[in-house]
Parts: C-alpha cells; sequence; structure tokens
C-alpha cells in the first residue's frame, strides 16, 4: 500500500499531524497499538507552566529559557508562537471549544483541588479566576463514584475563598452500576447517562441545587460527542461546571474520538490496535514499513512520522542498562547506566522523563550517527522535555505534531 | 544480557500498567455491571487466581471474546486471551446440553440440512421457541438463521468442482458452516469472482468448524482436536486459503496458537480473507478487475469485533471502494452484541440487544440500502434488529462485478 | 484506661515488631497491664523487611542445629495459632549441576537430627510439585517450609494484645529511660503526631526494638554490642512458584524464592552496614544484579517476571558478651535481664532471633518480666490461637474483595462491613481491597497514614503499586487525619514510598509504570510533596 505519509502513532501529536497533513491534501495513514495517553487528559492543554522549578506567567517569554535540546527551542519561538495561536481553531474544527491564550497562562483545578498553570482549557472545565469568588459552590459527586476526592476539591475552592458545600446524587441506573465493585468509572457513568438520556440526570441534579450559584460536577458527560454536555447544561437551573477525575478522562475519550474522526473525515486510513515491528532503510531513507496485522503488507510512503509516546506508550523502552527506541532501533538521547536515570525523590526532576528519541533541528531521527531524511519524529518520543515538571503536557505533542506537518507540507 | 527480555515481560499480563484504557471500550460492563470488567477479569484476576485458583470467577462467561479490550490496550496485553484461557483453565468442566448444541454448528447444520424446511418452519414456531426458551434456555426473542436444502459442499460438488482445474492458478477455499449450512450463496458468490479473476477455488480435504463455538462454551478438547485437523489440510492443500467468515479466520489464525496451543506457524500467513487476497492481487497487479456501470448502492460497513482485532478492514473496505457506484460510510466501530452463540443465550439477550442498540441506532440514521460486514454472525444480530439487510464485501463485489469483461481483462 | 486516667504500667514494650507485638500479647494475656510503644509503624522495622518465610529451620539445620530446632517448633505452632497468617506450602532444597550433591546427605541427616523432617524427592517428582523450579535441577529435598505474612502476625498480636487490655502507640518514639535509684522506672516518648514528649511509667521496660534496642539501650547508659546485618530482597510481580524453592547449599546470597500471597520474593543479600545508615536503608544495583542472577537459578522463569520493587532490611545480629569484637555473631536469641548484666534494675532487653521465633523470644522475655513482678500467671501464647485464626474460617462464595479479606483477616474479615454497593467497591484493584475493609482498617488497626493502611490491607502493594488507590485512599483518610492538607501530603508520601522500592528496579513495565504514576499524581492531579514534612518511616 501506497501512501503519502504513515504516521506511527495515534495520540495527540500522531493525529495532530496527521489531520494537518490531510488537510494539506496528502494521503495518511496512522497505525496505532492502542489507545493514547489522551486517555488520561485533564481537560487542559499546557504550553509551559514552569522553567527551572518557577512558574511562568507568559509561557511564549519563557521559552527562550530552555535548554538547547529541548523540542521547543528546536521548534523556535516564532514558529510556537504561530502554531499555538493556531490550535484554538485546529480544535474548533476537530469539534472541541477550549479557552486560553499563549500569552498568559491561567490556573486549572485539579482532581485533588491543587491548581496548575495551563494554556487552554476545554470550555466545560472550572478553571481558577476572579469570577469564582464570592460564589456559592455546589460540589456534586455521583453516589459511589470514587476517583474523584471530593474533600479535597473542596478542600481547594475554599482556599481561594469560595464556598462549596460537598453532596452527592444518584438514579437508579447509575446505582445499578455500582453492583460492580470495580466499574464504577467516569467513562461507564457517561454511558449510562448516555442511555437514560440527561434530562433524568438533570432533574436529579436541579432537586439538590436550590441555594448555589454554580454546581460542580464530576467529567462525566459525553464520552463520545459534544452534545451530551450542552444538553445537560442547558437543563440543569444553575451554572454547571465540570472537574478532571483520575483516569479514565471522558473529555480525553471523546477528544481522543473526535480527532479521529476528523483525520478519517479527511481521507485518512486509521490502523488501530496494529504496530509497525519494522521496516526498510535504504539511502538514507525509510522505504516501507511493516505491521503485526498486516504481515507481507509493505507501507510505502515518502515521509513517515514517528509519533509513538514515551516510555507509557512504548515508543522508547528501558531494559536494566540500557534505553533504547523498540521499533528500528532509533538514536536515542539518555544516559549511561541507571543510577543516573532517577531521582530518589519522587516529585523530584527525574532524568528519564527527558529520554526519548534524539532529532536534529529538522526534526528528523538518525540511527548509528545516519540522518534518516524522511523520517521525522514528533510528539513525546522526542528526547528533552520534562512534560510534568515543565507543565508542558499536551502543548510539546500538538506543537511538534503540528509543527512537523508544516516541515513536511512546505517540503 | 537482552534487552527484550528484560524490558517485555513474558507473562504477559504482566505490562498492564493499569491505566483502565481497556474498560473504556468493553461492550459488556459498559451495559452489564455483573460483569467485572476487562481489567479486573483480564490481567488483575489473573494474578490473583495464580496466587488461589478459588479467585476465578463465573462471571467471566459474559466476555463476549470481542478482543476489543486487546485493540485498545496501550500497553499490549492480550486482555481478551488472558480471560479465555481462565475460563479454560479454572471454569466448570461440564456444558451444558444447551451450550452443547449452539456450539457444534457443523453437527447441528449436518442434520438440519436434512431436514431444513422442517428445522426452519419449527424454528420459527412459536411453541418450538417457548421450548428452546424454557428448556434449552435459548432465547425466545432470537431469529434463527435459516438452514439451507442443500449444502454449499454437495452445490460445490454437482456444480463447479470439475472445472477448477481449468484455471492458471489456483486457490483453496476455507467456507466454514455457515456457507456450508445456511448460505451457500456467499460460497458461490466467491467462486464467481475467482474464477472471473483466473483463479480456480479447491476444497479442503477435511474440512471442520474452526471451532469457535466450541471453545466459547467450553468443548476445549473437541476444539483441539478439530483445530488440528484443520491445520493438516491447510497444510496438505499447500494453497493459499482464502475465507470468507472474519471469525473463522482469526480463529485459525490467532485462537489456535494462543487458546489451545495448536502450532499453525508454518501455514498462518495462508490464511487470508478473501477480500485481502483479492485487494493485494489487485494491488501488485496480477488480476484486473470491471465493475458493471449500473449498480448504485450506499453501503454501511460493520467493523466486526473479530476484523477490528485482525486489522484488516482496510482490505474491505479499500475493495468496496474500488466500486464506482459505491458510496461507503464506515459505521463507528462497536460490537454488535451479538458474540457468536453468546447472543441466542437466555441470560444474555438483553445484554446482547443493549450493546447494539447504539450501532443499530446509527444503522436506521444513516440512509443506507444495505450493511456490509466480513462477520455471519453480526449478520444475523443486524438482520433481527434493523430494518436493514446485511452482505458480505464478497457479495457485494459479486453483485457488482461484471464478470465478461473481467474476464477479458485477464485475459490480455 | 491509658494516658488520660493514669500512665503507670506494669509494663512498656518498646518496638512495634513481631517481637514487640508477641511481647505485648504475652505479657497482657498474664495480667499485665501492658503498654507497647513504637516510634513509627507497627512491622516498621526487619519484620516487615524479609522473605516472609515460615522457616523449617532446614536452612540452619547443618549450621546451627539449635537455631533449627527452635524453628520446627515455632514452624509447628505458628500453623496451629496463626492459621491465618501462614500458606502451607512446603518448600523444595534443590541442588543444581554446579552445586556439590554429597551436602545433599549431609543437609538431611542434619535436618533428621534437628526434628525436621526432610524427604530426598526425585528431581522429575519436584518438576512437578513445582513446575516453576529450574528443570536442570539434580537433585531435590522436601521439607516443611512454608509463607508467613509478618504483617497479618505483628497485627493480630497486637489485636490479641488489645483484647487483653494492652494498649498500643505508634509514632510515639522513646527518647530517653527514666531512671531512679538504679532501676529504669519509665520512658519518656515524643509523639511524632503531636510533637509532645510524654512520660510513662511501668515497673518492667522491655527493649525489643531490634536493631534500633542498640540506642534504645544506650539511652540508659549500656552496650548491646549490635552487628546490623542489611539484606536485600526484590518483590516479583506475581507468584511464580507455589512452594519455597531453597538451594542446597550453604547458606548464600539469594538463595531463597518464597510465594507470598500475590507475589513471590527472592533474597537475601547480606552485608554488614554501619549503625548510622540503618535508617536509610537502599538496595543497590549491585545488590539487584545478583539476586537476579541467582533468582533465575532457582527459578529460570523470573528473568522474564515483572519486578515490582526492591526493599532491604535489617538483621540485629548480637555480639556475645565475651566477644566484643564480634567474631563469634550468634543469630539465635538473645535476653538480657540488665540487672543481673549491667546492674540496672526494671530493664530486659530481647533481640537477635528470627521472625520465626517472635513468639518464644516473647515468652522469654514476659518470663522474665513476670519474675520480676512475681506474677505466676501460664504462657499461653502457644496454645491459643490469634484473633483472625480461631474457629473455622467463613466461606466467601461472594465478590474478589470479601475473598480477598479473607486472606488478610482470617475470620476477623467478619467483621468488615459489607454486602452493599459502597462497602464492596474497590478502592486498590490489584489486590481487592474494598472500602468497607480500609475502613475496618481505619478505625481498628492503629492507622495513622497511608503506608500504614498498606501493611494492614495490601492497598498500593500490587502491580500499579498505588496508580489508582492512592488517590481514593487518601480521599478516605481525610476522617483519620482530620485534615485535608495533611491527606493530601500523605498521598504525596506514599507515593515517594512507593517509589523508594521501584527506583532500583525501574526499567521495562515498572519504569513504564513510574512515568505513568508521574503523569497522574503530579501532571494531572499536580500532587507535591511537602519537602518540610520529615518523613521519618522510611527515608
Amino acid at each position: 500500500m501506497k501512501f503519502d505519509a504513515v504516521i506511527i502513532g495515534g495520540g495527540l501529536s500522531g493525529l495532530a499531524c496527521g489531520i494537518s497533513l490531510a488537510e494539506a491534501g496528502k494521503r495518511c495513514a496512522i497505525i496505532s497499538s492502542g489507545q493514547s495517553a489522551l486517555h488520561f487528559s485533564c481537560g487542559s492543554f499546557d504550553l509551559l507552566g514552569y522553567v527551572d522549578g518557577e512558574e511562568v506567567t507568559n509561557p511564549l517569554e519563557a521559552i527562550g529559557r530552555l535548554p538547547k535540546n529541548h523540542p521547543y527551542t528546536l521548534v523556535g519561538v516564532e514558529n510556537i508562537n504561530e502554531i499555538s495561536s493556531a490550535v484554538p481553531a485546529f480544535f474548533e474544527k476537530v469539534g472541541v471549544k477550549v479557552s486560553g491564550t499563549n500569552k498568559e497562562n491561567h490556573k486549572r483545578l485539579t482532581p485533588i483541588g491543587n491548581q496548575r498553570p495551563t494554556w487552554l482549557t476545554i470550555d466545560e472545565y472550572i478553571t481558577i479566576d476572579d469570577s469564582l469568588k464570592g460564589k456559592k459552590v455546589l460540589l456534586l459527586n455521583v453516589a459511589g463514584y470514587l476517583d474523584l476526592p471530593v474533600k479535597f476539591v473542596a478542600s481547594g475552592l475554599e482556599k481561594l475563598g469560595v464556598s462549596c458545600d460537598v453532596q452527592e446524587f444518584s438514579i437508579a441506573e447509575l446505582d445499578e452500576r455500582r453492583e460492580s465493585a470495580s466499574e464504577m468509572r467516569s467513562v461507564n457513568i457517561s454511558k449510562v447517562v448516555e442511555m437514560v438520556g440527561v434530562s433524568r440526570v438533570a432533574d436529579a441534579v436541579n432537586a439538590k441545587v436550590g441555594g448555589y450559584d454554580i454546581v460542580l460536577l464530576p467529567a462525566v458527560f459525553g464520552w463520545n460527542n459534544n452534545n451530551t454536555f450542552a444538553e445537560f447544561k442547558s437543563k440543569v437551573n444553575v451554572e454547571v461546571k465540570l472537574v478532571a477525575t483520575m483516569p479514565p478522562s471522558v473529555p480525553g475519550v471523546r477528544l481522543q474520538t473526535l480527532l479521529r474522526n476528523r483525520f478519517q473525515k479527511m481521507g485518512g486510513v486509521m490502523l488501530l490496535g496494529d504496530s509497525v515491528i519494522g521496516g526498510n532503510i535504504e539511502n538514507g531513507k525509510m522505504q516501507w514499513v511493516e505491521t503485526q496485522n498486516l504481515v507481507g503488507e509493505k507501507l510505502i510512503a515518502d515521509t513517515f512520522v514517528l509519533a509513538t509516546g514515551n516510555f507509557f506508550s512504548r515508543g522508547v523502552l528501558g531494559a536494566p542498562n540500557e534505553i533504547y527506541e523498540p521499533i528500528f532501533g532509533l538514536d536515542v538521547n539518555s544516559q549511561q547506566g541507571r543510577g543516573k536515570w532517577y531521582s530518589d525523590r519522587f516529585f523530584g526532576e527525574q532524568p528519564f522523563m527527558r529520554f526519548g528519541v534524539a532529532v536534529n533541528n529538522t526534526f528528523l531521527a538518525s540511527k548509528g550517527g545516519q540522518i534518516l531524511n524522511n523520517l521525522y519524529v514528533a510528539g513525546s518520543v522526542l528526547s528533552g522535555a520534562n512534560q510534568v515538571k515543565e507543565a508542558s503536557m499536551g502543548g510539546v505533542s500538538l506543537i511538534t505534531g503540528l509543527h512537523v506537518a508544516n516541515l513536511i507540507n512546505k517540503k | 544480557m537482552k534487552k527484550e527480555q528484560y524490558s517485555i515481560s513474558e507473562d504477559n499480563f504482566e505490562q498492564c500498567l493499569k491505566c483502565t484504557v481497556c474498560t473504556v471500550y468493553c461492550p459488556v460492563s459498559s451495559v452489564n455491571p455483573l460483569y467485572p470488567g476487562p481489567k479486573q477479569a483480564g490481567p488483575d484476576g489473573e494474578r490473583l487466581r495464580l496466587k488461589d485458583k478459588a479467585f476465578f470467577d463465573e462471571t467471566l462467561k459474559m466476555c463476549l471474546n470481542c478482543k476489543r479490550c486487546e485493540v485498545a490496550c496501550p500497553s499490549g496485553v492480550k486482555i481478551g486471551d488472558i480471560i479465555q484461557r481462565a475460563r479454560m483453565n479454572y471454569g466448570p468442566k461440564k456444558v451444558k446440553f444447551r451450550d452443547m448444541i449452539l456450539a457444534n454448528t457443523d453437527f447441528v447444520g449436518t442434520m438440519a440440512n436434512i431436514v431444513a424446511p422442517v428445522v426452519n418452519f419449527t424454528l420459527g414456531m412459536k411453541p418450538v421457541k417457548v421450548v428452546m426458551d424454557k428448556v434449552m434456555a435459548i432465547d425466545h426473542r432470537r431469529s434463527f438463521p435459516k438452514y439451507s436444502a442443500t449444502k454449499f459442499e454437495t452445490w460445490y460438488k454437482r456444480n463447479v468442482a470439475s472445472k477448477q482445474s481449468q484455471y492458471a492458478n489456483q486457490v483453496s477455499y476455507f467456507h466454514g458452516c455457515y456457507v456450508n449450512y445456511n448460505f451457500p450463496k456467499l460460497g458461490q458468490d466467491l467462486v464467481k469472482i475467482m474464477n472471473a479473476l483466473g483463479y480456480g477455488v479447491q476444497l479442503l480435504e477435511k474440512e471442520k468448524c474452526c471451532g469457535v463455538a466450541l471453545m466459547s462454551n467450553g468443548l476445549i478438547d473437541q476444539a483441539t482436536k478439530q483445530a488440528k485437523q484443520n491445520i493438516t489440510s491447510i497444510r496438505k492443500s499447500g494453497l493459499k486459503v482464502l475465507t470468507t467468515s472474519s471469525t473463522c479466520t482469526f480463529t485459525m489464525r490467532d485462537e489456535y496458537p494462543h487458546l489451545l496451543d495448536v502450532d499453525n506457524a508454518d501455514v498462518r500467513d495462508n490464511i487470508s480473507l478473501a477480500t485481502r487476497f483479492i485487494y493485494q492481487l489487485l494491488e501488485d497487479g496480477k488480476v484486473k478487475i470491471a465493475f458493471r456501470k449500473d449498480y448504485k448502492a450506499r453501503i454501511g460497513y460493520q467493523t466486526a469485533c473479530h476484523m477490528e482485532k485482525m486489522g484488516w478492514k482496510i482490505y474491505s473496505i479499500l475493495l468496496m471502494k474500488m466500486i464506482p457506484g459505491v458510496d461507503l460510510i464506515e459505521l463507528d466501530s462497536t460490537c454488535c452484541g451479538i458474540g457468536g452463540t453468546y447472543g441466542f443465550k437466555k441470560e444474555n439477550y438483553e445484554t446482547s440487544q443493549k450493546i447494539g442498540s447504539p450501532l443499530f441506532k446509527q444503522i436506521e440514521e444513516s440512509k443506507l440500502d444495505f450493511v456490509a460486514t466480513d462477520c455471519e454472525t453480526c449478520k444475523w444480530q443486524i438482520e433481527m434488529s434493523t430494518s436493514k439487510q446485511v452482505q458480505n464485501p464478497i457479495s457485494v463485489i459479486a453483485d457488482a462485478i461484471d464478470v465478461e469483461e473481467t474476464i477479458k481483462l485477464n485475459k490480455k | 484506661m491509658g494516658v488520660k486516667d493514669g500512665n503507670q504500667f506494669d509494663v512498656v514494650v518498646i518496638g512495634g515488631g513481631a517481637t514487640g507485638a508477641g511481647t505485648a500479647r504475652d505479657c497482657a494475656k498474664r495480667g499485665l497491664k501492658t503498654l507497647l510503644l513504637e516510634r513509627f509503624d507497627l512491622t516498621n522495622g526487619a519484620t516487615g523487611r524479609n522473605h516472609g518465610l515460615l522457616h523449617s529451620g532446614a536452612r540452619y539445620a547443618v549450621t546451627d542445629a539449635e537455631s533449627a530446632r527452635e524453628c520446627i517448633e515455632e514452624n509447628m505452632l505458628l500453623r496451629k495459632i496463626a492459621s491465618h497468617c501462614v500458606e502451607e506450602t512446603d518448600g523444595l532444597f534443590i541442588t543444581l549441576p554446579d552445586d556439590d550433591l554429597a551436602y545433599q546427605a549431609k543437609f538431611v541427616e542434619s535436618c533428621t537430627a534437628a526434628g525436621i523432617r526432610a524427604d530426598i524427592i526425585d528431581p522429575k517428582e519436584a518438576i512437578l510439585l513445582e513446575p516453576a523450579v529450574n528443570p536442570s535441577l539434580i537433585g531435590a529435598v522436601r521439607v516443611p517450609d512454608g509463607a508467613v505474612d509478618p504483617f497479618r502476625l505483628t497485627m493480630a498480636n497486637v489485636l490479641d494484645a488489645k483484647i487483653h487490655g494492652a494498649e498500643i502507640l505508634t509514632y510515639h518514639e522513646v527518647t530517653s529511660l527514666i531512671i531512679e535509684n538504679g532501676t529504669v522506672v519509665g520512658v519518656e516518648a515524643i509523639d511524632h503526631k503531636t510533637k509532645e514528649l510524654k512520660k510513662f511509667y511501668a515497673y518492667v521496660t522491655i527493649n525489643a526494638a531490634g536493631i534500633w534496642g542498640h540506642n534504645v539501650a544506650e539511652r540508659a547508659g549500656i552496650q548491646v554490642k549490635m552487628f546490623p546485618a542489611k539484606g536485600a530482597l526484590l518483590v516479583y510481580g506475581h507468584r511464580v512458584n507455589n512452594m519455597v524453592i531453597n538451594r542446597c547449599r550453604k547458606p548464600a546470597d539469594a538463595d531463597i524464592l518464597v510465594p507470598g500471597d500475590t507475589i513471590c520474593v527472592i533474597g537475601t543479600t547480606s552485608t554488614r552496614v554501619p549503625f548510622e545508615e540503618v535508617d536509610y536503608m537502599r538496595v543497590t544495583r549491585e545488590e539487584v544484579d545478583v539476586l537476579m542472577r541467582e533468582g533465575e537459578m532457582l527459578a529460570p522463569s523470573l528473568a522474564t517476571t515483572r519486578i515490582l520493587r526492591a526493599y532491604a532490611g535489617v538483621r540485629p545480629l548480637v555480639a556475645a558478651d565475651n566477644d566484643p569484637s564480634g567474631r563469634s555473631i550468634s543469630r539465635g536469641i538473645v535476653c538480657l535481664d540488665h540487672e543481673k548484666r549491667d546492674g540496672l534494675g526494671g530493664f530486659i532487653t530481647i533481640t537477635g532471633g528470627k521472625l520465626m521465633t517472635y513468639r518464644l523470644m516473647a515468652e522469654w522475655a514476659t518470663d522474665k518480666a513476670c519474675k520480676k513482678l512475681g506474677n505466676t500467671a501460664q504462657c499461653r501464647t502457644a496454645i491459643d490461637c490469634l484473633p483472625g485464626s480461631t474457629g473455622t474460617e467463613q466461606e466467601y462464595d461472594g465478590k474478589i474483595g470479601q475473598k480477598s479479606a479473607k486472606y488478610r483477616h482470617g475470620t476477623f474479615a467478619e467483621k468488615i462491613s459489607d454486602g452493599n454497593r459502597y462497602d464492596d467497591s474497590l478502592v486498590c484493584e490489584c489486590e481487592g481491597v474494598t472500602v468497607g475493609e480500609i475502613n475496618y482498617a481505619i478505625d481498628n488497626l492503629n492507622i495513622n497514614k497511608l503506608v500504614n493502611l498498606r501493611r494492614r490491607t495490601r492497598m498500593g502493594m500490587g502491580t500499579c503499586q498505588g496508580g489508582l488507590c492512592a488517590c481514593r485512599a487518601a480521599g478516605m483518610m481525610v476522617k483519620s487525619h482530620n485534615c485535608v492538607d495533611k491527606a493530601k501530603a500523605d498521598m504525596a508520601y506514599f507515593v515517594q514510598e512507593r517509589w523508594k522500592g521501584m527506583n532500583p528496579v525501574a526499567w521495562g513495565d515498572t519504569m513504564n509504570e513510574a512515568q505513568f504514576m508521574s503523569w497522574i499524581y503530579e501532571g494531572v492531579c499536580g500532587l507535591k510533596e511537602d519537602i518540610n514534612d520529615k518523613n521519618e518511616d522510611v527515608q
């Protein structure tokens, strides 16, 4: 099979890249071994929240302070400005409305009531701003749902001077779900909401919200579509906001679905649950790759993009004394010797979080020191970023995914 | 020190990072809270069962074996296999009479063929359904696939067998129980296409039911025996073996080695869904195909679970898209709820229909002429639960192909 | 009772390991008004950092006949009195091609002499009995080894002590001994939770603080010469073996593989460490490498099994009084009456020994205390079953959580609230810990922190090492901390404590897991550690 571009990895960076290429008329395939880390999304996308442990207000300004080998440095601040300014519109086309700007971070409320600086937040989520001051908030959990520590969230709000009461609600169908000891999870709750319809749920919520300005609910609405929350919101008597939960993330799952739909609508071919097992490199170029499922089928393309994610997604792996890229054996940036991979403090700066595939300044990978002229790398598989410490989760994936697409489109 | 050895656990369930992604895509736990879900039933449960087999939970039989958890898992855990293996290793060894009947698709098929009109008539009769429901626990709301009066094998021998050797190229065909007993037309369609493309179609010396229903109903010894017979026959044929059922294909390629420990490594790649085989012939320029100009259809493609797992829907879709008059819509990839014999069981009927309901809704709303799918049990479920008819992509091709023109093209 | 209405006790026991708990139990059962002080959490020391091997004594048979005899006797007793803490797995002593098969005869002979049943079996039979064993073995002996859960065992002793009126105070560290007229009359302790200094008076003070007993004795101006011996172990992700597998040779590094609950443990190394380090044990890469290499010799499939974590404990080895150089170190029980030894009244030290002999050690110490107090009650700890091991266990046909709880709490699992949707939901999915069990533990099992909860319930001890359950349980711990910020800090501390064990073995899946944890806790949740919070349990 022949494509213009074959993208290995179907997470945020792979899909962003694929959509951008497909929109430019390229025939693309995405091969994704399983679902992506979007399934743990907090509902926000961070561009850059901290540099050297210090909080950042203007992410674009702070990019210059990042190390030389950081993916953002390689993209360049002008490109980042351009790409990041276009991301809200990109999401809008996909079907997700986000708020925020690349000039100034805002704060999101985490599942444990803490705050983190972020760039864009999906509109239905609560963010920390002055509009909350003096408001009476009701934090209304679904009875039996364990993946939101409500007391933590309420305490976090109270510290901001917001009065917050905690209650729970249920309806018979939701209660029935609790028959399973383990499956009262966010997405399963959202599926029940789909089945019974939002009116019943809204009625149950309305019975509790009297006297409050805002009702805050766990993010359990609309695992595969945007309409559910909008419809629900219109039926609730007070303002409704959502708070992120522990995994799985309902909005993350929805975003994954919407991105995939957009990609397929643009003519992209999605091979889900399949893994690239190797490829053929000739003349400094990747000629074709083959996958586990399509044995014997050569996927030929002009350009390839590696967007396989970091350790969690197995884009890079660690053996006891070696970090390696498992598909092609590409060059990686890491430290020699396990002793240098970790900090003793879990919450310290963990060197391994920055390990990943090495690229040149045009995001091309190399093997044995030889640049591969048509194998681009994007997203968390890149070395150099610590997305947790920097608060750049989502940002690195989007910026590098779209940047690589630009590089390919310009070629 | 081999790096893979230390970075990839052999006990596959230990690759599970407890990320919960699988739970998002389980069709059963979405609708049935009695099922513990793929994470708990699979990798979590396996660890506990290794501690004490008393942790085996009867509710594991609620697993449809759709493998959608495996497709979703970012860590490559074979969750579905773990659950099926646990059912085999720890589950009850005694099999219900009802399950025995449902599982033995070829034996029952043979018997039914002989008296097809009677069987079809009686299976439709209310009193019979009541008896099946009450005595056998086969749900009375379920409509049964009709049995054909003439087996595919009989038709083949009587009508086309002798002509096959005239073709320069040869393939084998594993027709499966459904084609043989219920719907010979699909087999006839394949022969029509292959012959037009210049390929003769042979049958295997001995074909047994692939055994998928035996496995899901706990008849492991019998399934293993049949698996070995099939693999021996496939090996003997020495030809590419084409199939028209995604489930038979998946079972013979992957479930045999994974669940039954039947080694098929030397012939696995010879077993191919016909759509994949034909697509690859066309892509490699080995054959050409011509379609009727007047063929027009708006088709919704339903990705059967095992098709999703095999990753081969791309072939069926691309092949159908080659037909000029086809407007193909890919339906959301989701389980239809039937799960082979699963949905026939009274205890699963509600679950089965609930699982399928979003799909049924989408089918009704999509203004389709008909639905296409590579799985016969999806076909039963969708035809029973919606107003649309369902066709195998091979039948779609057979309807659209211009045989005369195709033969001409391939003679050049 | 207790501090409020009088802080005069008959006996103060210092140390919340198996020995301290067993001593408190014994004292309380003999009618003594007893207080147990533990500086951090129960089982925090060597008790919670060993194999969990129910020694048959076979390992010591050749070198130390006395210890071997003590082991087999206590082994048989524990099967009865602590049935819910024990798994009767039996063990194999295997001879590999590199080992001297002649050692086997000597081994069997010594076992028999010590009263340990040791049956030579055909290597083929050994493979049938234990399919995980190295198939190249050339000899095998079957012995009555087993697995014992030290957390459960200690807690059961504490529960029994409480039932008999003892008071248990964890997170109370003894800072000095109160000495009047050449007699220890009590102790001063700091309450780590409130930072308050408290005084407790007792006629007899028993030092059962393991390796830390060295410091306790020093506070009374007494030298008990101990030699800290570090032992490192690895936890594998699931039960590879169902019988204990030992190497049939002179005791060496990493020659025992013990199945326990959902996992198996390989160990140990043995390294002398300086005293200053006993609170800061870290497993080195070299130790990990030795453990892996030797482990694979016992069960080859360990090579492809995920390693969850590494940990190390410190054995309290004691030098004989007449050998201050420490050349002839005993592994036997040492029970010192300091009145006789040092002229300091009211003070007893019980140390040395092994987890297996904790009950015997407690008996010896209690005998001495009783003698001082003129108490003539008989010791019943060898006869009476521990709480949870009494009566026949209730059969649970129910869910995973209920079945798991039965293992952990024996008949006391009945006390766990269940049968309703809230109590039955799982907090820890890997180990099957329900909301009901967490609440039972918080209310009854001396819980101050999440790490305590882990030791009582196995919450967070499974494959993901607390990936999801730490957050769920932290939410429930708010009622225990009575403060949200403390509960959050506790969650961060718990994650840090899990990381300590994962760090030395973090490659492959464990590395991927660490990244997932980091994303969730620090990334999604924005959890931070309180660097000012001195997390004293585990440094």
